[in-house]
């Protein structure tokens, strides 16, 4: 696997919303007027913007030089809205640069991270015993399959299984059923055909 | 007018064209020409270092429409 930075964010109980600080970094080359208010800003992930987003109101005060413009897609329709470049510091220093921000007006935080920086790693939230583990790397570096960690969970229970019938059967000792007919001769055999069709179907 | 909206006024104009000679390539459009055009955007913002700010824009020229329309489902208002 290649080398990755990633941050974890660990929750007493599970969260609703994925929040965590970010930090600015500007060249001053790109917004030369920039004028600079705190070391950290708050920022939600959020896997239903398709692009990162400033608050309207934050790049006006940092005094943003715009870059361009976006379409976006509103109630009312497709506007035109401005675009910035900056550079991010998500938490544990991990850092993203030249990051294409659009502005737009949020209320309860001043950046929303959208899949333009999803996309460039690996995310994950997990809830194991009621406590939420939000984390991300950078870049992307595996697949995380649950279906495929089941199939591989299966196939390794199911070889046990297999493993132990053939155990009982050469050590030739009874049915567990009763019968007083050997393991072998009795439910043994089906069921050692039954773990081996089994077998063959979650085969990876 | 300044000349952020002038230089996205060419672009507007020019779109469908832009889109054909610089597929899916950002470009770098100062006093309503193309000063530079790449698919990378670090080599465009590089680029684009050496011009005065607030004279020039960044437009990407996609040819996917769905990819050109910015959506959010939850928390912003524009």
């Amino acid at each position: 696997m290649q080398n990755f930075t990633a941050f974890t964010k660990e929750e007493k109980g599970l969260i609703n919303v994925l929040k965590t600080q970010v930090v600015i970094t500007i060249d001053k080359k790109i917004n030369p007027n920039y004028v600079k208010i705190k070391d950290n800003y708050t920022a939600i992930w959020d896997t239903g913007a398709t692009n990162t987003v400033i608050s309207e109101k934050l790049a006006q005060k940092l005094n943003l030089t715009p870059i361009g413009k976006a379409n976006v897609s509103t109630a009312g329709g497709i506007i035109e809205v401005n675009k910035y470049v900056l550079g991010l510091k998500l938490p544990n220093n991990l850092k993203i640069k030249n990051v294409l921000v659009t502005a737009g007006k949020l209320n309860d935080t001043d950046f929303l991270i959208g899949m333009d920086i999803i996309n460039l790693g690996d995310f994950s939230v997990t809830n194991l015993n009621g406590k939420t583990t939000f984390s991300f790397r950078y870049p992307s570096c595996e697949t995380i399959d649950y279906v495929l960690q089941a199939r591989e969970l299966k196939y390794k229970n199911l070889r046990k299984q297999l493993k132990q019938m053939e155990n009982q059967i050469k050590k030739g000792g009874k049915c567990p059923c009763g019968s007083g007919r050997k393991f072998r001769y009795c439910h043994g055999k089906n069921q050692i055909k039954q773990i081996k069709e089994e077998l063959e179907k979650v085969k990876i | 007018m300044n000349s952020e909206d002038k230089n996205y006024k060419y672009f507007k104009k020019e779109e469908n064209n832009l889109k054909k000679k610089y597929p899916k390539e950002f470009v770098v459009i100062c006093d309503k020409k193309i000063v530079f055009h790449d698919k990378d955007l670090n080599k465009t913002i590089e680029f684009a270092r050496q011009l005065e700010a607030g004279k020039y824009i960044i437009q990407k020229c996609e040819t996917n429409e769905a990819n050109n329309i910015q959506m959010f489902h939850t928390r912003v208002r524009f």
